[in-house]
């Protein structure tokens, strides 16, 4: 059972139910990071992660060399003054937004501060953090415009989460969604199993567990084992739509179809470079690539999402292995009762807002370069060119 | 074409390439010949497409001959069914590009066992070429192949999967091409192949599930479904898609399917009715559905409303079964259901997500196809022998005949008829004939042939009788088969069966005048001649059917047969009425014919026009358009 | 300038005051017609849509109401949208007939059932199966015996493209001879409430183009889907009463409610073309069942391989069963931001009795109150952050003011006040966010809001 002494200190006796609010701070951007104690942004509680995310807009730059204008959330670095949050936070937006890793277990505060649309100074849009699929959550930290409080233009809100059950996840900022997601409002999330943590020669139903053994859940019995990691989140940009949104003219939503698929926010041959692409601002919004590398005999761990707004998308790979599904929806693939129900795949789709984990065991696979790609081949599209779009390389290496 | 087995080409292939492979001794190895060219498909609506596909070549060398040609290749969409038996260890093609593009060859989950590609070009200038690995910080460069390549206009190249160490997977996968698939997918480079765990065995036992009996099945149907966007065909036919200077579409991101296909067809295209014509299934028997989408989108196959069990995707079979009378079937992706049909009949079965129209026309079209299932009475084709012939069945005897009454019943005829064209056949075979069997004995036959009963005395005296008052033979079996008795023992054995009018006539004349089962392409021209008409009003069915009554009785087909005037009348009763003559109007009939006061061509008419006949007409207009 | 609706129409009314209900356990059941007779007529008629726009549709009538259903609830002869819910006992041989008052340009209409299996007479032969002619005379007769409990749809098999499209399509729920409350013949099948999601799609130009006589315009390969509906109904429509007088053709609605630890059985009807992947917020459910039958290794093992997840693609023409609850667990904060010590209040269950006073840490069987099935382990564990000032952030129309369930707080002038009672609503939607939207107007489509309500809000 955890219990947390500074609640008491900075938690006031209940308003809630009479006065509602707190009286306001001055200052409206405002870092809450309990166990901080000397304010660089970090709590020196090991169980509490803290993060500082800004909501605003930026530029992304698509495999055919074209700058789209959107929104994200940038990082914010951990001790920025309160006050230079504002000015320094405009247009550094990242796509996909910065990725949330925690371990199960751990409480989470995560504050979002909406630092306003520098190209879009007619706009007083709030932003919002929704950390999807996240099981037993609350309005007030689901970051649903309807039944919550969302944090407007120039003023921060702190999310709670209590990082009780692992997997992949993904979170995205769910004021006007449609517009919002579209726009590039999206990010990766996954909590890690506290089977991670066991000590060195447990045994789990007859697997030995060592020190440094990763698994995607809490299996019981090392069957969600693997080696290396990577995030694969499909999204999608419409460029009409961008194209509309910083020309200050009436969003077209019934016309809204994706034209750039990508893969962290990234269309072929880009989503194998493995640095930040520039965009023309010359920041690195995309700050993820999906390059997948790994030692024949590897397994490797995909976390796949899908945060398009208009697209489900479907996936192979050329290794000639199955796409092993062993979680979905951050929850192992097993039965009430237990009974085995993964999934081995040729091809996997996946839905907006789904999430699988899969795994692909290399052993037996030469080295060398395979492909991992859309079978919904229009998508093998950078807009108007070919070969593009939702494809990536996997690199076997020996040992 | 033709599967070849060449251990002797493996061993030289093995040893070339990976020598150690040889210590797993027994190489057994499925091998093709295939050949990538162009080829166009003409839809219902007259639009002619630019397709590329694959065909087998024909002598096994790749060397001569063109589309077509006897030493040369068919090319198909999707091309041929590639079987790899269930003991071979690898699938290995020798492959030759026609086209103008590189191709290369890819099975979705499985990896070549010796790949000497993948290919990566500049882009879009497509002229700088690295194999084997993307150049060392070149981030530009983009995959074409995932393979080596066979050159465009004539290159050759050898694709081989599996080892004996890591055989060839069991299950349905697709073959397409690894080469810009978005573009060569989709012009029709995709195939099924198909390798079984065992005989009628479609995947192994699970050993730890209790009880697990594998995927056995009885008859196996292969179903394709795919899509064409007519504007990108067009343009990859005029060089104009992709990256290319002069390029009027660029991608494939706006793809727009006008015509989506099973197994390449499009209804109402011959095919479709139904879509299992080569694969005889009965009602209760265990029928092993192996669905492919080599396309581009998703499309939910649903069998009529009939419950499957899903038992694998992708080749991977599920531990448990799925339960379901449809489900999703992702671009990509194949799944293998066995479906077991309660009942005989004609069954829709298509695609639940409605892609059921031809370029938006209005009438149905698309992927619209119709299972049917067959009935039949175990034995009874082997009983017809003793009961006829006094023997039993020659090698292959009964597969032949009840391949006849497959194809009879699955184009809609009357079950019924088959026994019927059957017991014709015996009955009249020289074979039969030559026994010289006496007038009661024949009866007695016709009985336990048709009824299968022995008669009482008082019927066969009674049958000896109307022998004697005139009647033929032929006339006698045509009264047993069109009897209520034997209507009665069929639908006991093979349950109730209903049939649309027209099928029924047109079979008639093929039975009565040209005494044999309707051939499929006749018979399909005269059943939508006759279905035309029954849209079109009363008078047009009326026409329709003098004029194949015409047709039939004046074809040099009905003339080489050299009836007899006793013959003649004994055919219209049969062709034209249906039925078998009672005594007083088949003599009737036949005085006038022999005494010249009518022709036959007169005769025809008065039996055409004929209330009698005009009747069943009347069933026929009454059985309504059938759109 | 954005295009949006921006005031969501006030249709939330819920008139019951916390604390003061009757403490009766209800079980919201799905709206339909319980019967074994069905005479339906495809008919034309107009729906609204939340973008405020009337569109034209095709849609089964019951030619004379539901029959013997008392109080009268479905309007006889008149077009619905969706068809009316069938509402069957396992078992049950039902008879449909149909007739066709549509067009003549529509041509002849049909139904099929899949997984049924279908006596079709009457009408005139089609593809599929009988069709009624559009004379408004010639009767279709459909029969089948509804062997397998489950959920089922029904839809047009006449031109399906374009029938579908056009609005002929229904559910139909076969409770099993276990009872009412379950959805299959299972004891883990059990629900507290029921909703149903028959999800359809709309390309409005091809309405317009039925409406104007355009047939000759008509292709259904261009089809491009811009409005989405649950139940005949877009939000924020769909969250009004069920037959309400102003949605005369579209009589169902979509307002899930239930009470924490309740179970919640939705039943996910893929009615029209498109997949759309549905995703619950709040918490993760299980998927018991597909095309009505559980997934289930057999043997009588019950729904022992369903899956969680908190999204699900639903299928056109399939349907799928999930079951979906919350309690809280894990939340890490009292989720009534009691201290401890607090007694259930009166009238409710375990009146005067001290909040999760049965709870021992480490003994999971204690660690849900018994009365209100409060997750014990955060009882009175203290709220975590400090809530931005008012004016700093934007009130949503159903936030109460307030983090806590039943909870209340002060709301700002002009507030909507949509969630009195303090529930906690959830959105259960389409993740292909661009369904979020009626016809270019955003918000719209496939929203809908589950509320779990404070003990004491009746659920009818």
């Amino acid at each position: 059972m955890k219990k947390i002494l500074w609640r008491i200190m900075v938690t006031l006796p209940i308003l809630w139910l009479s006065l509602g609010v707190i009286t306001a701070n001055a200052d409206t951007v405002v870092v809450q990071c309990p166990g901080d104690t000397n304010g660089d942004g970090v709590s020196e509680d090991p169980n509490i992660v803290c993060m500082h995310i800004s909501g605003g807009d930026g530029f992304s730059r698509m495999g055919d060399g074209k700058d789209l204008y959107g929104f994200s959330f940038g990082l914010v670095p951990a001790g920025t003054a309160p006050g230079a949050v504002l000015a320094n936070m405009g247009l550094k937006a990242r796509f996909p937004a910065p990725t949330i890793v925690l371990k199960e277990g751990q409480e989470f505060y995560l504050t979002m501060t909406n630092v306003g649309m520098v190209m879009r100074p007619d706009l007083f849009d709030p932003h919002s953090v929704h950390w999807h699929g996240f099981p037993q959550a609350a309005p007030i930290f689901d970051g649903l415009p309807e039944p919550s409080p969302t944090a407007n233009m120039g003023a921060s809100y702190t999310y709670y989460y209590y990082a009780a059950v692992p997997g992949t996840y993904f979170w995205h900022c769910h004021v006007e969604a449609a517009e919002h997601m579209q726009m590039g409002m999206i990010g990766n999330a996954y909590i890690l199993p506290a089977q991670n943590e066991l000590p060195n020669g447990t045994d789990l139903n007859g697997f030995n567990h060592q020190t440094g053994y990763k698994y995607v859940y809490n299996d019981g019995d090392g069957s969600t084992k693997y080696d290396v990691e990577y995030l694969l989140q499909f999204t999608g940009f419409d460029s009409l739509f961008h194209e509309a949104h910083i020309a200050v003219q009436p969003l077209p939503f019934a016309a809204m179809h994706d034209n750039y698929p990508m893969i962290n926010g990234r269309g072929y041959p880009d989503t194998i470079n493995p640095d930040p692409i520039l965009n023309q601002e010359g920041f690195g919004a995309q700050h993820m690539s999906a390059l997948i590398s790994a030692e024949t005999g590897q397994k490797i761990l995909l976390r796949v999402s899908n945060v398009s707004t208009t697209h489900i998308y479907s996936f192979t790979t050329t290794l000639g292995v199955p796409l092993n599904v062993i979680g979905r929806g951050a929850a192992l693939l097993r039965g009430p009762t237990g009974k085995d129900t993964s999934m081995q795949l040729s091809v996997l789709t996946v839905g907006g807002g789904q999430m699988f984990d899969v795994i692909l065991d290399t052993t037996g696979v030469p080295a060398g370069t395979y492909f991992l790609y859309a079978r919904d081949m229009g998508n093998l599209s950078n807009g108007d060119e070919e070969r593009g779009g939702i494809m990536t390389e996997i690199v076997l290496t020996n040992p | 074409m033709r599967k070849m087995r060449s251990l002797i080409y493996m061993v030289f292939v093995l040893i070339a390439s990976l020598p150690l492979w040889i210590q797993g001794g027994n190489i057994l190895a499925a091998e093709y010949w295939l050949v990538a060219d162009t080829t166009t498909k003409t839809m219902p609506d007259g639009q002619v497409i630019t397709m590329w596909g694959f065909g087998l070549d024909k002598d096994n060398d790749l060397a001569t001959g063109g589309p077509g040609t006897a030493d040369g290749y068919t090319i198909s969409v999707p091309g041929p069914v590639l079987r790899v038996d269930p003991g071979d260890n690898t699938l290995t093609i020798h492959f030759k590009n026609n086209l103008p593009d590189p191709v290369s060859l890819d099975i979705l989950g499985q990896a070549l066992a010796v790949n000497t590609g993948p290919v990566w070009t500049n882009f879009p200038e497509d002229t700088t070429v690295w194999t084997g690995a993307r150049p060392a910080g070149n981030y530009n460069a983009r995959v074409r192949s995932f393979a080596h390549e066979a050159s465009p206009a004539g290159g050759e190249a050898t694709y081989i999967w599996g080892t004996v160490g890591k055989p060839f997977k069991v299950g349905s996968h697709i073959l397409q091409s690894g080469t810009n698939p978005a573009k060569q997918v989709q012009m029709g480079l995709y195939l099924p192949v198909v390798k079984d765990e065992g005989t009628n065995m479609a995947y192994p036992v699970n050993l730890s599930v209790p009880g697990d009996l594998g995927v056995p099945y009885d008859r196996e149907l292969i179903v394709v479904f795919s899509e064409i966007d007519p504007e990108i065909h067009a343009a990859v036919g005029a060089g104009t898609y992709g990256a290319v200077p002069n390029a009027t579409i660029k991608s494939s991101i706006y793809r727009i399917p006008r015509y989506s296909m099973i197994n390449g067809l499009v209804w109402p295209e011959a095919g479709l009715d139904p879509v299992n014509m080569a694969v005889q299934l009965y009602k209760g028997e265990r029928l092993l559905v192996r669905f492919f989408n080599p396309g581009l989108e998703t499309h939910v196959p649903n069998m009529a409303g009939m419950y499957m069990s899903l038992w694998a995707q992708g080749a991977n079979r599920f531990i448990y079964p799925k339960s379901q009378y449809g489900f999703e079937l992702t671009a990509g992706d194949t799944v293998d259901a066995i479906l077991t049909p309660p009942d005989a009949g004609r069954t829709p079965a298509y695609d639940s997500k409605l892609d059921l129209t031809n370029a938006g026309q209005a009438s149905a079209g698309g992927m619209l196809s119709f299972l049917y299932v067959g009935a039949k009475i175990t034995g009874e084709i082997e009983r017809y022998y003793q009961s006829v012939l006094e023997r039993a069945s020659e090698a292959g005897g009964v597969d032949f005949w009840q391949g006849q009454m497959w194809m009879s019943s699955a184009l809609c005829i009357d079950p019924k008829e088959g026994y019927i064209g059957l017991g014709m056949a015996f009955f009249n075979s020289a074979e039969y004939i030559s026994k010289n069997t006496l007038d009661d004995q024949y009866i007695i036959d016709l009985y336990e042939t048709f009824l299968n009963r022995t008669p009482s005395q008082p019927e066969v005296d009674y049958w000896i009788g109307v022998l004697g008052s005139g009647l033929t033979r032929n006339s006698l079996l045509l009264s047993f088969a069109y009897s209520e008795e034997f209507r009665t023992y069929m639908e006991a054995n093979l349950g109730p069966i209903s049939t649309r009018a027209e099928c029924n006539l047109v079979n008639d004349f093929y039975r009565g005048l040209l005494a044999r089962f309707s051939d499929e392409g006749g018979f399909r021209y005269w059943r939508s001649r006759m279905r035309a008409a029954q849209c079109t009003g009363a008078d047009e069915v009326r026409a329709v059917s003098r004029e194949i009554a015409q047709l039939f009785a004046g074809s040099p087909e009905y003339g080489a047969r050299l009836r007899t005037n006793t013959q003649f009348v004994e055919d219209l009763y049969n062709a034209i009425m249906r039925r078998g003559p009672d005594s007083g109007g088949f003599v009737f009939w036949l005085n006038l014919l022999d005494l010249g006061l009518v022709t036959r061509t007169q005769l025809l008419d008065y039996f055409i026009d004929s209330p009698e006949f005009q009747l069943r007409v009347q069933d026929v207009i009454g059985a309504g358009c059938l759109p | 300038m954005k295009h949006r609706l921006r005031i969501l129409q006030a249709v939330l009314i819920f008139g019951v005051m916390l604390f003061l209900g009757s403490v009766v356990i209800s079980h919201a059941m799905i709206d339909g017609c319980q019967s074994t007779s069905f005479n339906l007529v495809a008919k034309q008629g107009h729906i609204l849509t939340s973008d405020g726009d009337s569109m034209l549709m095709w849609g089964y009538a019951l030619e004379s109401g539901c029959p013997g259903e008392s109080p009268v609830k479905h309007p006889a002869g008149v077009m619905l949208y969706p068809g009316p819910t069938m509402i069957l006992n396992e078992g049950d041989t039902v008879t449909v007939t149909l007739k066709n008052e549509l067009p003549q340009q529509a041509g002849n209409v049909s139904i099929v059932f899949p997984g049924h299996k279908v006596t079709a007479s009457g009408g005139v032969p089609g593809l599929l199966t009988r069709e009624a002619p559009p004379d408004g005379a010639t009767t279709a007769t459909y029969v089948f015996t509804a062997t397998e409990p489950g959920t089922y749809l029904y839809r047009s098999g006449t031109r399906p493209d374009l029938q579908v499209e056009m609005g002929l399509v229904g559910a139909i729920i076969v409770r099993p001879s276990l009872g009412p409350l379950y959805a299959y013949n299972h004891l883990d099948t059990e629900f507290g409430h029921e909703y149903l999601y028959i999800i359809t799609e709309m390309d409005p130009s091809i309405h317009r183009q039925v409406e104007m006589g355009q047939w000759a315009f008509i292709d259904t390969t261009s089809y491009f889907a811009t409005n989405w509906f649950v139940n005949g109904r877009n939000f924020p429509d769909l969250m009004a009463d069920p037959f309400v007088p102003w949605l005369l053709t579209q009589p169902y609605n979509c307002q899930p409610r239930m009470h924490v630890g309740d179970k919640t059985l939705i039943r996910l009807v893929g009615a029209g073309r498109d997949l759309h992947p549905m995703h619950l917020h709040g918490n993760d459910f299980e998927t018991i069942a597909a095309d009505g039958r559980m997934l289930s290794s057999g043997g009588g093992a019950g729904p022992d391989l369903a899956w969680k997840a908190t999204t699900i693609r639903t299928i056109p023409g399939q349907t799928a069963d999930v079951m979906w609850s919350w309690t809280g667990e894990g939340i890490g904060w009292d989720i009534y931001g009691h201290s401890g010590g607090e007694v259930h209040p009166a009238g409710a269950p375990g009146e005067g009795i001290v909040i999760c006073n049965s709870y021992v840490p480490g003994n999971p069987t204690t660690y849900f109150d018994p009365y209100n099935n409060e997750y014990c382990p955060d009882h009175g564990v203290p709220f975590p952050v400090i809530l931005p000032p008012r004016d700093a952030v934007t009130y949503g129309a159903f936030y109460s003011g307030s983090p806590f369930l039943g909870g209340q707080g002060e709301l700002p002038p002009g507030h909507a006040g949509l969630n009195a009672a303090g529930g906690f609503f959830y959105m259960w939607h389409s993740h292909t966010e661009k369904e979020l939207t009626s016809n270019d107007i955003w918000p719209g489509g496939l929203v809908t809001f589950m509320i779990v309500e404070p003990a004491g809000v009746d659920i009818p």
